[in-house]
């Protein structure tokens, strides 16, 4: 391989995509031509750093120096200054908030270095297209130790005593599932990747699968040979194209090799794995769904037992295990049980990658130990919430998890923990919410959710999830009635307690938690008529402050209803009979407006009590 | 396996479900969706229980038991919960019937004779006061819903025939789609969509018709709510009673259970709780029973042919007519035309009337003509279902299985999906050839070769193009074969032909035969009478050799043959240009008692459970009167002189078919004159002298009798369109018949559906000319 000075790592995962990272890489590259480095400099695509917030992002090695948020007309400078001086470009430098200084290297950034990469330790670092970087970075060893010096029973037992738990949710041990496949009797049996990621904000299978899919092909083999399968099957979300394409490569590039299909490594054991694309189904995540949608019929969940690995697809022994899952068997097997185990707590093992979205400042993906604080990742991790804003809470889990309050950020995170919160562990969501949010408001647009996703088969989650965001959206309105909480907590325990598959089990959570922690705030719905976040229309009122407006008539210019008038260089007037409460007056004014936050919301009590 | 379930010591002997282990000890638990014959499903969610050990309320209907289990299966807490989730069953399911304030009040008045005014109760649901759910809401004691109404408001289905759909009272317990998949297996219905969009139906918004639906009903019988409905008994209300009896539709003899209400016959289920049980029943016993017994056109009194037309006669007159000509006729030119629908103590009548009182050899059945004593002769080799079930492999000839042989059809898919290989001869698709590994279509003109070049490929080993190479290969690997015949094989012109060859293929395989008999009694019919080839009484009766027909429920001519007189006797009047000079109104099934016989002799009887209607008498009794009046004294037909002509040891009188009849025909190969090859098919589906599809509206949709039917692909290209008259010209024959499109007609093959007892165009299958009906061609001589 030739040698370079400088490897310049362009990010190339979904999110930076989506801000032209591949238009970025063009002109370096054409750059580089230009100024003739084409011998010194190599440009590199790699799969998602996760701190997609910042993207397009460039790494530069191997100083290791991180230029953020790129766009195409800044690459010349970049080139001649860093790549041709050896002079890093401060200002495209990472910047943690405006008071403090920039940081160049990229593992001093607080968003990298509190993390702990096992699953995706090749993120950023090989380009996901190509094999011979995956088995550069010691890809593949581990299916070479399993298949020439251990014999699946110990393959079992490894994954058994490094206490992997399912990464999709349910956190059902690994290794015991193995073994329960292993040993069920027939000679046909399925290994299954579920890759459905159906969680509004959470991509970690996503980047997983388009920035490392070797490793999850060579868990699945892993798990082949331990379990005696010979075909697997990786279900994959079609909204995911890239981490589709890029997985028919990895298997192409694999088959080629001989880690994949006939005869893998000359050691006659065979396994072939084939991706097929869902159709866009929340409730295929659950695994009996998901099976039924492999055999090519309705996603609908069906009873267990029998569990998969007794009778899953087309009745035979199925494993069925999540993305993240397989892509951690490389490593346990290459590192050892022991090496897994000692990271983490007592129940829960390894790392756990987080999607962190919401009202936080480092949108993105972290791997993380079990066992850190919430507060851990949500502050150190990312970057806490906006400026002038206070955390309220976070919802763990997706749509169908939990919201945890700010008493409990010290919580250590695994899933026992979680579970006891109130709250989920799930594929891994986490929605940072601040106090301009509307926690009855909240658990109403998550319920809402599962009520388009449920699948229709039992009463308690076709019905009960209706009747449910029935009562909060009354709340909402402002016609909440004394008795409807405890009406809304019967029935969101029967949905809990009776719901046929995980889906309905799991989708009163968000209305439970936030009634167990966020009580007063339904109650002030229900009694006090008011919405302190501002955030349910029905409860709230706009108003100009006169003393601030200074007649600019932006706000007049905005609002589509004509409810504002005033002559310019006047204090103006809402006509609360024809506002529609669309905030648009409200965020010209703080924004653009000459005045600047003349428009006040509040809440009708407020406004009444003043009157 | 001993458990606990609410504090009792139980034992069961099996692995089974905690639902049926309860069930089997008279423990109630409430369930909608849970059914007998089906597996767990888990959907309604009622049957929660708790199990000492095990978290959360794990579903009675899908856990299984297991040794020293300890079961609870009511609590406040799980009534509680129980309650909720009725409540939002009940918030989707209109609910006046079940909880309304003014219930009882209502229950109390609702029989008042008053024509209208104070309440005369909410009728709106097909399946009030006989509906599960109501039983559910009664158990947990629901007076009011604290949740708001979420009406679907989908339209009742009524485009398809014998059962209207109205949706908006599912549960979605989806009984109807696993009973069509699992029990029927035949994949008409599913859930489409989902969540609280969730439709049942077949897919992409075909009516069942479209979907090839059967139409058997096992769905409406498993539905816990109104949201399936028969049609004929929608507002009929609870049954009274149910009487087992049996399905005379065709040789089958399915059992069934009649429903009763005010001394009628309201329907027909199969045996089993009716409100559980799929059965096995075709779209014929299901529905088409209590339509055809019940039907305004039946024959009710005696009419007699004066000069100026029909009219209706005393009893007592139209016996003295009766017996009049009777007397007056030689009994050696006289014929009697039996129906192979009569139970055997009336065909024994019959023999004993022909012997004794009109003393004529010519007793014969308008359809036995040579082709099905051959068909017959093969029949009796048949083996029982369950032998058939367990063969290696199976071959069927031209079975027509959509609406035919419940039971047999279900043998066959069951024994294909359970892994028998599967091959159809035929042209037509059912609901069977989802299961096939084979399907072959014979070309039509050349049946005979095609079966000829089978045996000889089978004697050979090997040999032959494609298909039967395929087939017989596929013969060769099964451990063994059985053949499952249409009785539509008898009808063809060179049937003695192709059934030699079928018979050398079941010999050289070794193999086993299933013929099932479209008609309901014909075993035990020909087991009681010496009957005559058709062919030959006909020939007498065209050569006026004959002066009198007696005609017992057959139909064996369209109009009327040259004979100075003929008794139609049955309970629907003859085809009128048969112009019979006296009608005797009959009673029919479910009025008269009787045996019915299979072609092995195993027997079924009946009991009667219905007076016949109008003037209508029995049979027997229609002989007796006949007999009297002709001074015959010492017959009584009382059923003791009848039970002594039945046979003591069962065998077929099967008439012999050689040089009788005419000389045999041959089917002459399409030509540039007539390209098209018609396949001409009398109807299977007729009960005495009445064809279903004339008597029963849905049938007529089903087989469309009197219709040119084709794949709308040929129709397509030869710019035919549903519904436009065809001209069909053979050599010699030209008629117009109404064209219908179907799919599952392989394209290349056209049919001509008819009640007619004698085929329309010279051979069947007939090489014809096809086109636009009113234009001829005009070069034709």
């Amino acid at each position: 391989m030739k040698e370079h000075r400088l490897h310049v790592l362009v990010c190339a995962g979904t999110g930076c995509v989506a801000c032209r990272s591949f238009e970025i890489r063009e002109e370096l590259e054409q750059e580089i031509i230009r100024q003739g480095l084409q011998e010194e400099v190599n440009v590199v695509t790699t799969g998602c750093r996760g701190l997609c917030e910042k993207g397009p992002i460039v790494i530069v090695q191997p100083d290791g120096i991180f230029y953020r948020q790129l766009t195409a007309k800044d690459i010349p400078h970049l080139v001649t200054e860093h790549l041709l001086k050896g002079r890093p470009v401060k200002k495209f430098i990472y910047v943690p908030s405006k008071k403090e200084s920039p940081i160049p290297k990229m593992m001093d950034i607080g968003f990298f270095k509190h993390q702990r990469l096992v699953v995706l330790r090749n993120r950023g670092r090989l380009d996901p297209e190509s094999i011979d970087e995956y088995i550069g970075f010691d890809g593949y060893r581990a299916l070479e130790k399993v298949l020439t010096q251990m014999t699946p029973p110990q393959v079992v037992e490894e994954i058994k005593s490094s206490g992997l738990r399912g990464r999709g949710g349910g956190g059902f041990p690994t290794g015991i599932k193995w073994d329960v496949c292993a040993r069920a009797p027939g000679q046909i049996k399925y290994l299954v990747c579920n890759g459905d990621e159906g969680d509004p904000g959470a991509f970690m299978d996503r980047s997983v699968l388009e920035a490392d899919p070797h490793a999850v092909l060579e868990g699945m083999v892993i798990g082949a040979v331990a379990m005696g399968a010979h075909k697997g099957y990786i279900y994959v979300r079609s909204e995911y194209p890239l981490a589709i394409k890029r997985l028919e490569i990895a298997i192409r590039q694999a088959e080629a090799y001989g880690l994949l299909g006939e005869n893998i490594l000359g050691t006659g054991f065979n396994f072939s794995i084939e991706v097929y694309p869902g159709a866009g189904a929340f409730v295929c995540g659950e695994e009996t769904a998901l099976l039924a949608s492999l055999e090519g019929k309705v996603g609908r969940p069906r009873p267990r037992p029998p569990y998969p690995a007794e009778k899953g697809l087309w009745e035979k022994p199925t494993c069925i295990n999540n993305v993240e899952t397989w892509a951690n068997v490389p490593q346990i097997i290459l590192k050892g049980s022991g090496w897994y185990s000692s990271i983490g707590t007592e129940t829960s093992k390894g790392t756990k990658i987080f999607s962190l979205v919401g009202k936080i400042n480092n949108t993105g993906l972290v791997e993380v130990p079990m066992g850190i604080t919430l507060r851990e990742i949500i502050f150190d991790i990312g970057g806490g919430v906006g400026k002038g804003k206070t955390f309220k809470a976070v919802q763990t889990g997706g749509p169908s998890g939990g919201c945890i309050p700010e008493s409990l950020l010290d919580l250590p995170i695994d899933y026992d923990s979680l579970t006891k919160a109130g709250s989920i562990m799930g594929s891994g969501g986490m929605i940072v919410m601040d106090n301009d949010t509307c926690m009855v408001d909240v658990a109403r647009y998550f319920l809402n959710f599962t009520v388009e996703e449920s699948c229709g088969k039992c009463n308690p989650c076709r019905v009960g999830t209706r009747h449910m965001v029935q009562i909060l959206e009354k709340i909402c309105e402002g016609n909440g009635e004394p008795g409807d909480l405890e009406k809304l907590e019967f029935l969101a325990r029967t949905v809990q307690s009776t719901s046929l598959c995980g889906l309905g089990k799991t989708a009163p959570n968000p209305v439970l938690t936030t009634l167990k922690y966020f009580r007063d705030e339904y109650e002030a719905h229900i009694h006090d008529k008011r919405c302190d976040a501002l955030i349910c229309k029905a409860l709230i009122s706009y108003r100009v402050l006169p003393e601030k407006c200074t007649g600019c008539q932006r706000c007049v210019s905005v609002c589509p209803t004509g409810a504002i008038t005033g002559p310019r260089s006047q204090a103006h007037n809402v006509d609360l009979s024809k506002c529609i409460k669309c905030r648009a007056c409200y965020e010209i004014c703080r924004f653009d407006a000459i005045a600047g936050d003349a428009i006040r919301i509040e809440t009708t009590r407020e406004e009444e009590e003043e009157a | 396996m001993k458990l606990t379930i609410d504090k009792r010591q139980i034992e069961v002997n099996e692995e089974m479900t905690i639902l049926d282990a309860a069930e089997k000890n008279d423990i109630y638990i409430p369930h909608l969706c849970a059914h007998p014959d089906l597996t767990s499903y888990g959907g309604c969610r009622l049957c929660i229980v708790e199990i000492e050990g095990m978290k959360g309320y794990p579903t009675a209907c899908t856990a299984k038991v297991a040794e020293g289990m300890n079961v609870t299966t009511k609590t406040d807490i799980i009534q509680d919960m129980r309650r909720e989730i009725i409540q939002l069953i009940l918030s989707e399911h209109p609910s006046g019937c079940l909880i309304c304030e003014e219930k009882e009040q209502c229950a109390g008045t609702m029989e008042s004779i008053r024509k209208v005014g104070v309440t005369t109760g909410c009728r709106w649901c097909p399946k009030d006061g006989d509906c599960e759910l109501s039983r559910v809401v009664t158990y947990l004691e629901i007076d009011s819903i604290k949740f708001p109404v979420y009406f679907h408001d989908f339209d009742v289905e009524k485009y398809d025939p014998f059962f209207d759909r109205d949706y908006n009272l599912c549960i979605y317990c989806a009984r109807c789609v696993r009973i069509c998949e699992e029990h029927r297996k035949s994949f008409i219905l599913g859930l489409n969509r989902r969540g609280k969009n969730t439709t049942v139906g077949p897919a992409f918004h075909n009516t069942h018709l479209e979907a090839e639906c059967e139409f058997c009903g096992a769905c409406v019988s498993v539905c816990p709510t109104g949201a399936l409905a028969e049609k004929n008994r929608k507002w009929a209300g609870v049954p009274s009673s149910y009487v087992p009896s049996i399905c005379p539709f065709c040789g089958m003899n399915c059992d069934t259970q009649i429903a009763l209400k005010k001394k009628k016959i309201i329907g027909t289920f199969p045996p089993g709780d009716p409100h559980q049980s799929g059965g096995e029943l075709c779209v014929k016993g299901r529905f088409c029973l209590s339509e055809t017994v019940n039907h305004p056109g039946r024959l009710l009194e005696p009419h007699f042919r004066f000069f100026e037309g029909y009219g209706i006669v005393s009893r007592e007159d139209a016996v003295k007519k009766a017996a009049e000509r009777l007397n007056a006729v030689d009994g050696k030119r006289a014929a009697l035309y039996l129906s192979p629908g009569l139970t055997m103590e009336e065909a024994a009548a019959a023999n004993l009337f022909a012997s004794r009182v009109m003393n004529t050899p010519n007793i014969t059945t308008s359809i036995l003509d040579r082709g099905l004593v051959r068909y017959l002769a093969l029949a009796q080799k048949s083996v029982s279902l369950e032998e058939l079930e367990d063969s290696g492999a199976i071959v069927t000839v031209l079975l027509k299985g959509n609406y035919n042989y419940g039971p047999l059809t279900l043998a066959v898919k069951r024994a294909a999906d359970s892994g028998a290989s599967f091959c159809e001869i035929g042209w037509t698709r059912d609901t069977m050839s989802r299961f096939t590994d084979l399907s072959i279509v014979p070309p039509a003109a050349k049946a005979k070769q095609f079966f000829r070049n089978l045996s000889s490929a089978v004697e050979k080993g090997k040999g032959g193009s494609g298909d039967i190479a395929a087939l017989v290969k596929m013969i060769a690997d099964a451990p063994s074969v059985t053949f499952v015949l249409g009785p539509q094989i008898a009808d063809m012109t060179e049937a003695p032909e192709i059934l030699d060859s079928i018979d050398r293929i079941v010999e050289l395989t070794a193999g086993k035969v299933f013929a099932p008999l479209p008609w309901g009694n014909l075993p035990g019919l020909l087991a009681v009478t010496p009957v005559k080839l058709v062919e030959e009484i006909n020939q007498l009766v065209q050569e006026k050799k004959i002066d009198l027909l007696y005609i017992v429920g057959d139909a064996p001519f369209e109009t009327r043959p040259p004979v100075d007189f003929i008794i139609h006797q049955g309970s629907f009047p003859p085809p009128s240009q048969l112009n019979a000079d006296l009608l005797l109104p009959a009673a029919t099934w479910g009025e008269i008692p009787g045996t019915y016989a299979d072609i092995h002799g195993s027997r079924k009887t009946v009991e009667a459970v219905v007076e016949p209607p109008g003037m209508a008498q029995t049979n027997p009794d229609i002989f007796r009167d006949i007999a009297g009046a002709m001074g015959k004294k010492n017959l009584e037909f009382t059923p003791k002189e009848i039970s002594r002509e039945l046979p003591k040891n069962f065998s077929l009188k099967l008439p012999g078919t050689d040089g009788k009849g005419g000389k045999a025909k041959k089917v002459s190969p399409p030509d540039s004159f007539f390209p098209h090859i018609l396949i001409q098919e009398r109807t299977p589906h007729a009960v005495h002298n009445v064809s279903l599809s004339s008597v029963v509206p849905g049938m007529a949709e089903l087989v469309p009798e009197g219709t040119l039917v084709m794949n709308p692909e040929d129709a397509a290209r030869m710019g035919f369109k549903d519904g436009d008259p065809v001209l069909i010209e053979s050599d010699g024959t030209k008629k117009t018949y109404p064209l219908k499109l179907q799919d599952f007609i392989f394209p290349g093959v056209f049919f001509l559906l008819t009640h007619a007892r004698s085929h329309v165009f010279g051979t069947n299958p007939s090489p014809v000319h096809l086109s636009p009906g009113g234009l001829e061609r005009r070069n034709h001589v």
